[in-house]
């Protein structure tokens, strides 16, 4: 199989998040993307799927107010083709059972079930819900992937929630 | 009441909503720091747009009452702007009281199978016509 990237194809960003540092991120992607042999649709997956991540961790850090946590994103590309995005932001202690819940359920819905909770987080107002909104459900249904989840203690109120999704560009 | 004729920005979308002569335009990327902040206006405008029809209707009871096309041509979208978006389609679909004939064209790029996937369950969401259509 031919790789439709070169190897070198990544992002790695550690710093604070924002709309400018979200939109600068995906600005990144969209450069490294020029020349490829790849389609506007899956481009756009792409850029959607990173944004999505970005604007979850950038809302959590609003809502909770912690402007000044990190984040860490890594994209890379495995030989499959397949882009690997991974996001570690902080999530309060108080918060992390219920996300990892959110995200299990999301995990473990098929396409039907998935579509349902897509119709009902639009309707009803789970958008600004971290862990349950439209963000991570629509990833989930564009990926078709599992999200692979788990949280690392960082101190006494705090871990370290690392969220990796796949996305294949073979389809 | 005014029209509303805002330029398509680099997170934003053209719209163009004309009572006058009945366009009713949304075109481009929808993905802005606030959604709930752009789309507001929008939101009160329909609602505006409903109260005049009502007027222009309940003093010409006669007056043929005219088609509303309301066509959405989106490039990207983001999942807050889709939630706002939506908000938008159910305040369209209040109009249609005032029309025999009120229609949404949801139009996609043809290689977007994401924006005609968003179409098409819009399309099932609501209960008014709806044409998802491949440019």
């Amino acid at each position: 199989m031919t790789d439709i990237f070169p190897k070198e194809m990544y992002l790695d960003y550690t710093g604070v998040i924002d709309f400018t540092r979200k939109k600068e991120l995906i600005t990144r992607l969209t450069n490294s993307l020029k020349g490829m042999e790849i389609n506007s649709g899956m481009r756009k997956r792409m850029v959607y799927v990173l944004e999505e991540l970005l604007s979850n961790s950038h809302e959590y850090y609003k809502k909770r107010e912690l402007p000044d946590e990190e984040i860490t994103l890594i994209l890379e590309l495995n030989e499959n083709n397949e882009l690997e995005i991974q996001l570690s932001n902080t999530v309060l202690k108080e918060d992390s059972a219920s996300l990892l819940e959110k995200i299990e359920l999301i995990n473990s819905l098929v396409d039907e079930q998935l579509q349902d909770l897509f119709e009902k987080a639009i309707v009803s107002d789970l958008t600004n819900n971290f862990g349950g909104g439209l963000g991570l459900i629509s990833i989930r249904m564009k990926t078709g992937a599992e999200f692979r989840v788990d949280l690392i203690e960082k101190n006494e109120f705090q871990n370290i929630l690392n969220l990796k999704t796949i996305l294949n560009l073979n389809i | 009441m005014n029209a509303i004729s805002l330029e398509r920005t680099e997170f934003t979308p053209r719209v163009n909503f004309d009572h006058v002569n009945f366009k009713f335009e949304i075109e481009g990327e929808s993905s802005p720091e606030d959604a709930r902040h752009f789309y507001a206006p929008l939101l009160k405008w329909i609602e505006d747009f409903g109260s005049y029809l009502h007027f222009l209707y309940s003093d010409s009871p006669t007056a043929t009452k005219r088609d509303i096309v309301f066509t959405f041509h989106l490039d990207y979208v983001t999942s807050s702007s889709l939630k706002n978006l939506y908000d938008l389609l159910v305040k369209i679909e209040s109009l249609k009281s005032y029309t025999d004939h009120l229609l949404i064209r949801w139009v996609h790029d043809a290689d977007d199978e994401d924006m005609e996937d968003n179409g098409r369950e819009f399309s099932k969401m609501l209960k008014i016509p709806f044409e998802v259509l491949g440019a």
